[in-house]
């Protein structure tokens, strides 16, 4: 074994860089927690921008939760004339987006789309 | 004084990818992360940091130290700390994190991935030092023996590893979010990661080599040597579990590869430290 040494330079450097980098985290995680509402998923959605493969169209959508808890299983149904398409997001954490797509045979410029229901992850 | 300091978090670096590879590339521990409570991460951190104090009285990172409990206190932040280094950048190279994301998002995965690494910090001593007797008995090997015995001990790691990955989604999801582009970043940190370990295990103490070990005597060759094994071993197993078939695009099969020769190589490294 070696003598007892005392603690280096170099060490009392990474020490000090180490509490640093964490002291940054636990903060970060504490300000998280100050400003951390209890609101339940709620969401809004966005229409992008509409690709046509063949006959089909290919409707760019995202969906965001403005709530703070996450919400599962969250779907999405668009409505053009009579034609119903529905997409399924397996998880949105809350104030996170997500990107989806829906298919319909018309062009769904007019596309009325909503959420229709989530589960608790 | 620097060059030591500099090998001990090298050390811990490498401790920390050994034992934290299985759970970066965990699709529960993501999610999980994903949904974690301020509290949970602060009371997450406590408890990794209460093991670590444990690890760090037994073997802990640091080469030379003496077990005082000072500095086993002061070694649990520094390996706390070097954790969460390693686990925020791997979720940054496999793209698990990106900074659209929520912050309590990003925060909740980081956190929970640092748990497994800062232990295998805590552990480092214990997963990477070999003793010395080894290395005399290894400098009386010929030169295709040693190679032999360092390929195998590669194969050997990059398969368990392999195997336990492979069969999974994770390799199909990581893949599925890159770009192109983004395999270079995945093959160097391969590299890189792999080359730590190597030189943490091998030539950390600066002892010189006086013989020949075989085609893994340097540790950049036996660093691209082993990452060459891994690639292959990754391509076996994918295709073992029908992950990739006739029908697989080159692309895909290239993709799945590079992804999953990231622990394969981690596990081809750990592998030859093991025979």
């Amino acid at each position: 074994m070696k003598k007892r040494e005392a603690r280096t330079t170099a060490e009392w450097v990474s020490l000090a860089i180490a509490v640093l980098l964490l002291s940054c985290l636990v903060g970060l995680i504490g300000w998280l927690w100050a400003t951390e509402g209890d609101e339940p998923a709620q969401f809004s959605l966005a229409m992008g921008e509409v690709r046509q493969v063949g006959e089909q169209f290919y409707l760019e959508i995202t969906v965001r939760n403005d709530g703070d808890q996450a919400a599962a299983a969250v779907e999405v149904v668009g409505k053009v004339d009579d034609q119903e398409s529905n997409v399924t997001i397996d998880l949105l954490p809350g104030h996170a987006e997500q990107s989806a797509t829906l298919i319909f045979s018309s062009d769904p410029k007019q596309a009325e789309l909503a959420v229709v229901g989530y589960s608790e992850p | 004084m620097w060059r030591r300091e500099f090998d001990d978090l090298l050390n811990g670096i490498a401790g920390a990818f050994l034992f934290g590879i299985p759970l970066l590339y965990t699709m529960e521990v993501w999610d999980i992360g994903s949904d974690l409570t301020p509290l949970h991460m602060l009371l997450y951190l406590g408890l990794t940091y209460i093991a670590l104090v444990a690890l760090n009285r037994a073997t802990g990172f640091r080469r030379n130290s003496d077990e005082t409990w000072g500095r086993s206190l002061a070694d649990s932040i520094e390996a706390l700390a070097l954790g969460a280094l390693v686990a925020c950048f791997s979720l940054i190279v496999l793209r698990r994190v990106s900074f659209d994301l929520a912050y309590d998002v990003i925060l909740g995965k980081v956190v929970l991935e640092t748990m497994p690494c800062a232990i295998g910090v805590g552990m480092a001593n214990g997963l990477l030092r070999r003793e010395d007797n080894d290395e005399e008995e290894a400098e009386q090997q010929s030169f295709w023996h040693a190679t032999l015995v360092d390929a195998g001990g590669t194969m050997l790691g990059a398969t368990v590893v392999g195997l336990s990955i492979a069969p999974t989604d994770e390799v199909g999801v990581i893949a599925a979010s890159l770009p192109p582009w983004w395999l270079w970043l995945i093959m160097a940190a391969s590299l890189l990661i792999s080359y730590v370990i190597v030189f943490q295990a091998e030539f950390g103490d600066h002892q010189q080599r006086k013989s020949d070990r075989g085609l893994f005597q340097s540790p950049l060759s036996e660093t691209i040597a082993s990452y060459i094994i891994s690639l292959v071993f990754a391509l076996v197993t994918l295709r073992v579990f029908n992950q990739i078939d006739e029908s697989t695009s080159l692309a895909q099969i290239i993709d799945y590869t590079i992804v999953l020769g990231l622990p394969a190589t981690v596990g081809g490294a750990a592998g030859r430290l093991a025979v």
